[in-house]
């Protein structure tokens, strides 16, 4: 049974998780790589054979992923953290991939549209995929490199406020204001500044 | 823009919102200093609106969103993790949970939340449940104890899989054989409870469990009472028919009630035994004894009603409807009285299905008991030697023979399937390591042989690549074909000559492949099937068209060619289907299964999990044609790997057992203090053992074994009584509490604290707001605990309740392996504050450190009277003598008591070593290492078809499926 091979997973990632809070560097490079290929498998099951213009929520696979390679919601909190804000990173690559294979997809019958969310207000248009969401956020990283990963980690690792507050070692205070900014600058690209609201 | 521009950005687009919207034009024009860059890069940000919610914060939103209240599927309760809610009902709901001590699921009974604030209900139902945990037998799910967590409290009991037998009458109703069978381990099961005046109240086939071996289980024995000690259960929901109590819970179901429940009068073991014999006429009729349109009627029924013999096919052998008619009188005093007179008339039929019908009843109940009890011993002779087909001839006999591969050269375990067997069974061929080295290659033995052959040119790096090696064997079994890195699917003559090239590299993917008659290869690519000559050089031929987001393997093709078995994972997925060649349909067999063989006899083998399961197969209909039964346990099947087991065509099974590798094996010793040994403490040799724990009264020991990061925790009696285990998988660092009753030790991968009773009465672990490894107990109730990871620093909880963990030595460098003095004020541990590891001794709680070793020391450790402190310094044992008077603390320099080839310390986590109170040393001592067993081995049951035709029964055999008139 699947549920059978998670135990000795969960030790491993567990072990992980803490050789690389413990500085171990090939420790992230093998999570990252667990974490990448989970995450992986999981969106691509979620769109396979579901409904068309399926909505992925970043937040709920990470979530999922960090049920399935952790296996329980209560180990350390500084586990379940560190682990989300790598997976952001992560997911942020698989969301991307994704729908950057989608896009060059020549049978536009079945793209999987991947959207922000449903019942609260939508980027207009122009801006509407995670492609051009992806590079707009390379270039904030250039200009604000921890605004950029405010937004990877409440966008695409689901971490409140506090928990990216303890992740970036700043304030909680920070966190609030880079987020706004952060906010305003992003859609302001995807809009275009013309699109502004008077 | 420059960086400081950004910093001015940054810090007016803040700013503005505390400016008036109307005022914030002219404010940021002079607030920009000119920079129009800047006041324009504010302006578009302010335009934004970032404040109100939008897309980006769906994100942040999307968890929360969506919780069920109710669900508590990933919580946490006393221990347990709540997998995956099974039931709900009047008594609460039932989850499948993990047991995170035990490393196993049970049910969990989560009660409602109105029950856990009743003190005095809680406590009865504390009792209650203690007595029932008593209750252990086969046929009886297993009560393990309560949990209580956050307000909620829980039942904890054995996960039964497999399906109620509601469901298996709903499906229509029971062979006579099969009915029976389960009846005659209800009766077990009541015969048990009863015996220990446990009457279960509520029987009913909701409430029977079967497993798919055929073991019955009878669930939520006496929880009625349990839940509601008062309640005879008289109110009757008029809607559903089951019983009310004062807080609308259901106890009950009206079609079983006995008429005395029915009445609310007081109840007995008869109860039960009217319940039994609603149960057993329910599953040879397919319908309830007692049935009206509404409960009501239902009721009357039961009180009134003669149940409807006439209904019972006319199969149903005579003892048998009487034993119904005898069960279901509605004077309880004219009712059977005890278990054991049922369980003998059901076991009378077996001796004479044919018996003319009323003698037995009529002698007295102990002449029947001894009548029966003669036929019962000849029906059970007679039962046991019925042939399992009716066939003259004897089957052959079914042998086991175990493979030993040498240490030098391991079995490998590269993912895939790591052995093959020949189609006539006489060879197989393995992956091992070769001696010396980090590579693998196949070796052939020959099952008469004595030696096993590495096969020249099947080299390879272990890790195998992609798709891993996967051998399979030629039809003509004189060839092994494999995937090698870099040469491609490749296959290999056994008696020598070149290698034949079936695919070449790259391969991006091989799971599987069988090489049928024809001299074809089907195999798997992935992601479909596809078909290629074996002689190489050929183009493969899809058999199916690619599905993305799932794989495919190891297809077996179905004797006439028509259709190929093959096993689909990937996500969640993990199932075996057939592939239709002539139509291109697939359809899935069997679900949450792997591996699977075909065999001629008419089943499908295959793995789930580590078990290895069959199940009857109608080749024409290409469908399972019953249920499956296990056959063989504790199979390898490595995560994400194949289960390592193959069938040869003419039924023989080899397997590679599922077995922890041996790092090393040690004795456990008394040595004096000259390190000369005494004797053996206990008679086991241990693998891995860490962490000996004298008790306080020195008579129990305890000790972790098994794989370092998978610990199990035992309770050694030193008088010679065999071991107790405590905690299984992932346990470490045990310590006593001072009077010997309880053991702290930590758990699991999030290193959690528990504390259990050290003689292992059932009662659930009591989990300690802290994390990490146990150190020390004091006598005033304080546990000392090395945590975290890395950097340990040495941590307080109190065990008297609940309490933030206080630093008691904490610094950047590592602090560890804390020890208190007999008196609890003085705390020797390790610190590499130095550069390395040393002991150092404070006061307790707190008090300015002293250095006490000079040269390196681990492992402290005070002897009983406190006026020596112990260490080790790799493998010697260092003392140094310890005087205190008040705040004083004065010591010698220290000295070696001996050195000796004992476990050496292992570093910061565990402890290699104890003392007794009077002085002698427990070391622990590495066995011979000739007297080590031999590494993982192989084995082979020959004609393991025998075993399987005789437990694995096509549905189509196993009795017919309507009454003859």
């Amino acid at each position: 049974m699947a549920s059978s091979r998670r135990p000795e997973r969960a030790i491993e990632v567990t072990q992980l998780l803490h050789a690389w809070r413990g500085g171990d560097h090939a420790a992230f490079e093998q999570l990252v790589e667990a974490v990448y290929a989970e995450l992986h498998r999981i969106a691509r099951r979620c769109m396979a054979g579901e409904r068309a213009g399926h909505t992925l929520q970043p937040t709920a696979l990470v979530n999922e992923a960090y049920m399935r390679l952790v296996g329980t919601q209560d180990v350390q909190w500084q586990n379940r953290q560190h682990f989300l804000s790598m997976a952001a990173r992560q997911m942020r690559r698989v969301l991307v991939d994704i729908a950057r294979a989608k896009r060059f997809q020549k049978r536009g019958g079945d793209a999987v549209h991947i959207t922000f969310d449903h019942d609260l207000p939508a980027v207009p248009e122009p801006g509407r995929d995670l492609v051009a969401l992806d590079e707009a956020l390379e270039v904030l990283a250039k200009v604000d490199e921890r605004k950029a990963q405010v937004v990877e980690m409440r966008f695409f690792g689901g971490l409140s406020v506090e928990e990216s507050a303890q992740v970036l070692d700043v304030s909680v205070d920070t966190v609030m204001r880079d987020w706004k900014m952060a906010k305003a600058w992003l859609l302001r690209e995807l809009r275009g500044p013309a699109a502004g609201n008077p | 823009m420059t960086p400081d521009q950004w910093t001015l950005v940054e810090r007016l687009y803040h700013e503005a919102s505390s400016v008036p919207p109307l005022d914030r034009e002219a404010w940021l024009a002079r607030a920009s200093g000119g920079d129009d860059l800047v006041r324009r890069e504010v302006e578009s940000l302010l335009a934004q609106n970032a404040s109100i919610p939008n897309a980006l914060d769906a994100g942040a939103f999307a968890t929360t969103g969506h919780a069920r209240v109710e669900n508590l599927t990933g919580r946490h309760l006393g221990g347990y993790t709540l997998l995956e809610l099974i039931g709900e009902g009047g008594m609460g709901q039932v989850y499948r949970a993990r047991d995170n001590n035990l490393k196993r699921d049970v049910a969990l009974k989560v009660l409602p939340a109105s029950f856990s604030s009743d003190p005095s209900r809680l406590a009865r139902f504390q009792r209650e449940a203690e007595v029932l945990a008593s209750l252990n037998h086969p046929n009886i799910a297993q009560i393990y104890g309560v949990a209580r967590e956050a307000g909620r409290t829980a039942l904890a009991m054995e996960f039964v899989e497999g399906q109620t037998l509601a469901d298996r009458i709903a499906r229509g109703r029971l062979p006579v054989d099969e009915a029976l069978s389960i009846a005659a381990q209800i009766a077990d099961a009541l015969s048990a409870a009863h015996e220990r005046g446990i009457v279960h109240r509520d029987l009913k086939p909701a409430n029977i469990q079967l497993r798919d071996d055929s073991v019955a289980k009878v669930l939520d024995f006496g929880i009625a009472k349990a839940v509601h000690p008062r309640s005879t259960g008289a109110d009757v929901d008029a809607v559903t028919g089951t019983i009310l109590t004062e807080t609308g819970l259901v106890i009950g179901t009206t079609a079983y009630m006995s008429p005395e429940q029915a009445r609310g009068t007081p109840v007995d073991q008869r109860t039960d035994i009217w319940a039994f014999g609603c149960v057993l006429y329910e599953m040879l009729t397919g319908q309830r004894a007692f049935r009206a349109e509404d409960p009501a009627g239902t009721l009357a029924r039961v009180l009134e009603g003669d149940v409807d013999m006439k209904a019972l096919p006319s199969r149903v052998p005579p003892p048998v409807r009487r034993t119904i008619e005898l069960c279901l009188r509605k004077d309880s005093r004219r009712r059977l009285h005890d278990m054991g007179d049922v369980r003998l008339a059901l076991e009378g039929e077996l001796a004479a299905p044919d018996q003319p019908r009323p003698w037995w009843p009529m002698l007295s109940p102990a002449a029947a008991t001894l009548v029966l009890a003669a036929l019962l011993a000849v029906a059970y002779v007679a039962f046991q030697m019925r042939p399992a087909q009716s066939s003259p001839v004897a089957p052959p006999a079914v042998s086991r023979l175990s493979i030993s591969t040498p240490a030098t050269a391991p079995l490998a375990s590269v993912g895939g399937l790591d052995l093959a067997i020949a189609p006539d069974g006489r060879r197989i061929a393995y992956l091992a390591q070769i001696p010396g080295s980090e590579r693998v290659q196949l070796y052939v033995r020959e099952l008469d042989g004595l030696d096993a052959k590495p096969l020249a040119g099947t080299e390879a790096q272990g890790s195998g690549g992609p798709g891993n090696m996967n051998p399979f064997f030629s039809a003509d079994g004189k060839s092994v074909g494999l995937f090698v890195p870099d040469r491609g699917v490749i296959s290999v003559p056994i008696e020598g000559g070149p290698p034949v090239k079936i695919l070449d590299p790259p391969v991006p993917a091989f799971i599987g492949a069988s090489w049928q008659a024809d001299d074809t290869l089907i195999y798997s690519s992935g992601f479909r099937l596809e078909r290629v000559s074996a002689a190489g050089g050929g183009t493969p031929a899809p058999l199916m068209p690619t599905t993305e987001g799932r794989f495919v393997a190891s297809p077996v093709p179905l004797p006439g060619g028509r259709a190929v078995l093959f096993h689909i994972f990937g996500g969640d997925t993990n199932r075996i289907a057939v592939l239709n060649l002539e139509t291109k349909l697939e359809k899935t067999l069997v679900d949450g299964a792997s591996n699977m063989f075909y065999l001629d006899t008419g089943h499908l083998a295959f793995a789930r999990g580590d078990t290895l399961m069959a199940v009857p197969f109608n080749l024409s209909e290409l469908a399972v044609t019953g249920d499956p039964v296990s056959l063989v346990q504790g199979i390898r099947h490595p995560a994400g790997g194949a289960a390592d087991f193959v069938i040869s065509g003419n039924g023989t099974l080899a397997y590679v057992p599922a077995s922890e590798a041996t790092e090393a094996t040690y004795a456990v010793v008394w040595v004096d203090r000259r390190g000369k040994m005494i004797e053996r403490a206990v008679p086991d040799l241990v693998v891995n053992g860490r962490d000996p724990r004298l008790s306080p009264d020195g008579k129990h020991l305890l000790l972790v074994t098994g794989l370092l990061a998978d610990g199990d925790l035992w309770n050694y009696d030193l008088g010679g009584r065999p071991p107790l285990p405590l905690a299984r998988a992932n346990a470490a660092s045990p310590v006593w509490d001072p009077a010997g009753r309880d053991v702290a030790f930590t758990i699991g991968t999030n290193s959690q604290v528990l504390t259990r009773p050290a003689d292992g009465a059932v009662r659930a672990p009591q989990t300690l707001s802290v994390s990490g490894l146990p150190q020390a107990w004091s006598a005033t109730g304080d546990l000392l605990v090395q945590w975290p990871m890395g950097n340990p620093d040495i941590l307080a909880i109190s065990t008297h309740g609940p309490g933030e963990a206080r630093k008691i030595v904490a610094s950047e460098y590592g602090e560890f392996h804390a020890a208190l003095s007999p008196s609890g004020r003085w705390l020797a541990y390790v610190s590499n504050r130095t550069g390395q590891n040393e002991i150092w001794v404070q006061g307790y709680p707190s008090g300015p450190p002293a250095r006490v070793s000079s040269d390196g020391g681990d492992e402290p450790l005070w002897s009983a009277d406190g006026r020596e402190l112990f260490y080790r310094r790799g493998q010697a044992m260092m003392v140094v003598a310890v005087r205190n008077s008040g705040n004083d603390f004065s010591f010698t320099l220290p000295q070696q008591l001996f050195s000796g080839p004992f476990a050496p310390s292992t570093g910061e986590v565990n402890r290699s070593y104890d003392v007794s109170r009077d002085g002698r040393f427990l070391m622990l001592l590495p066995a011979d290492p000739k007297s080590a067993r031999s590494t993982a081995s192989i084995i082979v049951v020959q004609n393991f078809i025998e075993e399987l035709k005789r437990r694995v029964r096509p549905a189509a055999a196993s009795g017919p499926r309507g009454s003859a008139p």
